[in-house]
């Protein structure tokens, strides 16, 4: 019970040595702050990929119709409008755009000839690009989506007015189409295993945030311990027995780590990204431990603060990129099992069912007890 | 020997003594990342079918258009030989997505066939690992929108087609006469590429995807390398400083000496880093470009100029903050913060208008576009003006905050 109360205290006199930092109060401010100012510029026009829009033909209303969805679509793809072929190729060899999708003059008369000319002809669109590459034949996949509506009409068209060879008129062939005409998502969204829609959120900008966010979780506590090897350094600690030494770690990082979690909370909740008060807490606290333990192997891997100090950018880069925060390179799962990162983004995703408690509790059970081990061996170590 | 070059000299030891930690380090998790990135681009490289992307099939989807669909694009379509559908039970799926050795599955109801001719409220559940990351989610969401439009108006079409054999007494076998409809639909999903004929202009005055990335890389590499000078720059006090301009170095040579040793420790550690990389890389074996190392080499002798100026940046920062704990926090947020403005996560030409105005005047954007320009063999004279007006604002306010605190 005293020992309970001593590190409750220790633990309030540390962290009130944090937050009397003024700079660190602020900094973790600026979080949630820039957070915000990031989900608002976010909402601008933006794309991953931009695509110049030409028509030959502007009075076509077909094309009209494409090019005003293509437009308007919530996409990673921009596209707008160019006037002029000329343009538009001069757009793609400055680099300002990554293609140019030019609507041909006649563009359903096209359509339909090459239907009935078993796929010959002049192509409806002609795709202007530098150089293509696997991103460019993602993007047509969404082009082919758009204009499927046309082709796919003038398929049945074609078929019923020649294969059957039923004359009907025009406005009764568009109805027998479009009996069913119902549009819908034919595809639900899930995780794997877990039978649950998967929550992200619909802006690219915004997506890598939560993993960015819990990255910083894990530099704080990495700071914590550069700054206990400080004070153990410079005599604060010797005070402290061994056992309460080892407590004070864990102290210190928390004190440093509650603070910025309570902020990263704060950004989740601003950015959109917060999917309930309970789930991201409990994720939170699971991620917490696991920061807690991780950050101490590290430390103790390094030994000394100079040598943590220079690991820290080359971990927070791997980081980056070996945890799913922009993409997920597959092939480096040993290496992500050691990250607490990758743990906390596959359970945020899927929210945290019972799974994912117990594999992030259990990263944190063995976590501690490669430390205590660490720490024997150590003291078997210095004694011999 | 003049007092700056002795306080330059004395900077230079202190940093240098820092050095062995840097280089242990360096050694140590760039060896291990390079070792392992290349043994699993090895083993990735030697098997072809590992390179596919594979999606599982969960229910029973033949005997449907669906499943025609599916065996159609898998021995037809150019796609084949970047796509492979497995089919499988849930059980096995789940395990195949989870362990990484599959992308995603989709999961067909039973009955769906029947429901969805009917227009009944039926999916496919399309599932993807936990681990996707939300970029990744969002990119699969358009795709499969796109793949979902087109079966459901070739549905249309199919169905439509049955209405009118009945409703116009067409004497065909409606059966036979949809068949023959769905494979035209076939035939025009395979032959897709053919409405939109690609004109190549070539590259010119654009660099690569992986040319773009490469300069990205290193200055976020530079940006967050700042926070490994916070066990040397961060001072609780300036008791130090105050000892130094009793004896006659004043602030600004302070600064300045400090600020050189900190940046030829950078441009040691990035020396360390590229060199250590080269060897491991060397070591691991692998089909690598003719030259790619002097090319490189010269590129990072050419990107010294923007080490100059984000050390500057740091060294600012570091005068600023009088804790450990903040110091770090300081360098990652800005270091983070200023790589997702400045284009070196998400290219530049992705970012909204008003952050493509702003980054060019960031330091850090800065420094990518003199990185772009010495790509791409451009005089990149405006970028070294921004950065040298920069440097020099960084080192005088620098001079100011230490003046200040000397002063207090």
């Amino acid at each position: 019970m005293r020992g309970i109360r001593r590190t409750i205290l220790y633990y309030g006199l540390l962290s009130k040595r944090f937050l009397k930092k003024l700079s660190f109060v602020l900094l973790l401010f600026a979080v949630p702050v820039l957070a915000l100012c990031l989900r608002n510029v976010s909402e601008q026009n933006s794309g991953m990929l931009k695509i110049a829009l030409c028509m030959e033909d502007p009075e076509d209303e077909a094309v009209r119709k494409l090019a005003e969805e293509l437009i308007d679509a919530d996409s990673v793809m921009k596209c707008f409008l160019v006037e002029g072929e000329d343009a538009a190729r001069k757009m793609v060899m400055s680099g300002e755009v990554d293609a140019a999708w030019i609507f041909r003059s006649g563009f359903t008369g096209r359509i339909k000839e090459m239907i009935a000319n078993n796929m010959k002809g002049d192509g409806p669109i002609l795709v202007v690009e530098q150089e293509d590459n696997v991103v460019l034949q993602l993007a047509r996949i969404k082009l082919f989506g758009v204009i499927y509506s046309t082709l796919s009409y003038a398929m049945f068209q074609d078929f019923v007015h020649r294969d059957l060879g039923v004359d009907v008129a025009e406005g009764e062939l568009r109805t027998y189409y479009e009996a069913y005409g119902e549009e819908k998502n034919l595809f639900q969204f899930a995780t794997a295993g877990a039978n649950t829609q998967v929550e992200t959120p619909s802006n690219y900008m915004i997506a890598p945030l939560r993993g960015m966010l819990a990255i910083l979780i894990v530099v704080c506590g990495l700071a914590a311990d550069m700054f206990f090897l400080q004070d153990e350094a410079s005599g604060v600690l010797d005070a402290f027995s061994m056992r309460m030494r080892r407590r004070s770690i864990y102290i210190y990082q928390l004190a440093a780590m509650v603070p910025a979690a309570v902020a990263v909370l704060a950004a989740l909740l601003l950015l959109g990204d917060f999917t309930g008060t309970a789930s991201e807490l409990l994720l939170m606290i699971l991620y917490l431990a696991d920061c807690m333990v991780f950050c101490n192997l590290i430390r103790r891997l390094c030994g000394t603060a100079g040598c943590l100090g220079a690991g820290i950018p080359i971990l927070t880069l791997g980081m980056l990129v070996v945890c799913p925060v922009f993409f997920n390179l597959g092939q480096f799962h040993t290496v992500q099992y050691l990250l607490p990162p990758y743990y906390y983004l596959s359970a945020a995703r899927v929210g945290p069912g019972s799974h994912e408690i117990a594999v992030m509790a259990l990263f944190a059970v063995i976590g501690a007890a490669m430390d205590i081990l660490a720490e024997k061996v150590c003291l078997i170590l210095k004694k011999s | 020997m003049g007092r700056f070059q002795k306080y330059f000299l004395a900077q230079l030891k202190r940093v240098f003594r820092f050095f062995p930690f840097i280089a242990a380090m360096t050694l140590l998790l760039v060896g291990s990342l390079t070792l392992l990135a290349s043994s699993v681009m090895q083993s990735y490289l030697s098997s072809e079918e590992k390179q596919k992307l594979k999606i599982g099939v969960v229910g029973d989807a033949s005997g449907s258009y669906l499943g025609f669909g599916i065996m159609a694009i898998q021995m037809m379509d150019s796609s084949r030989f970047a796509i492979d559908f497995v089919e499988l039970t849930e059980e096995e799926a789940v395990k195949g997505v989870q362990s990484g050795k599959m992308s995603a599955y989709v999961t067909v109801p039973d009955g769906f066939a029947e429901a969805f001719e009917r227009d009944e409220d039926v999916y496919v559940t399309f599932a993807v690992s936990s681990r996707t990351s939300s970029v990744g989610v969002i990119l699969m969401k358009e795709l499969v929108k796109a793949a979902s439009d087109v079966v459901v108006e070739s549905r249309n079409a199919i169905n439509g087609t049955w209405v009118l054999l009945a409703e116009q007494n067409v004497q065909e076998d409606f059966g036979a006469a949809t068949d023959r409809l769905f494979l035209r639909y076939v035939q025009l999903f395979l032959n897709r590429a053919k409405f939109w004929p690609l004109d190549l202009c070539g590259i010119s005055n654009r660099l690569t995807f992986v040319e773009y990335y490469a300069i990205a890389v290193i200055i976020l590499f530079m940006l967050l390398w700042g926070i490994t000078g916070s066990g040397l720059f961060v001072k609780r006090d300036a008791s130090l400083a105050q000892f130094w301009k009793s004896r006659g170095q004043g602030v600004l040579g302070q600064i300045c000496a400090e600020y050189l040793a900190y940046f030829i420790l950078m441009l040691g550690s990035m020396i360390l880093v590229f060199m250590s990389a080269a060897v491991f890389m060397q070591r691991a074996g692998g089909n690598l470009p003719e030259g790619i190392f002097s090319a490189g080499a010269l590129f990072l002798a050419k990107m010294i100029p923007a080490a100059a100026l984000l050390a500057g940046f740091q060294f600012f920062l570091y005068e600023l903050i009088s804790d450990m704990v903040s110091g770090i926090l300081l360098q990652f947020i800005a270091g983070i913060g200023l790589a997702y403005l400045s284009g070196c996560l998400y290219p530049i030409s992705a970012l909204p208008e008003s952050i493509r105005q702003l980054a060019p005047f960031l330091p850090s954007g800065a420094a990518l576009q003199y990185g772009i320009r010495c790509m791409r063999n451009m005089p990149p004279w405006r970028e070294v003006i921004y950065m040298a007006m920069y440097l020099l604002l960084f080192l005088v306010l620098a001079a100011g905050v230490r003046e200040r605190r000397v002063r207090r």
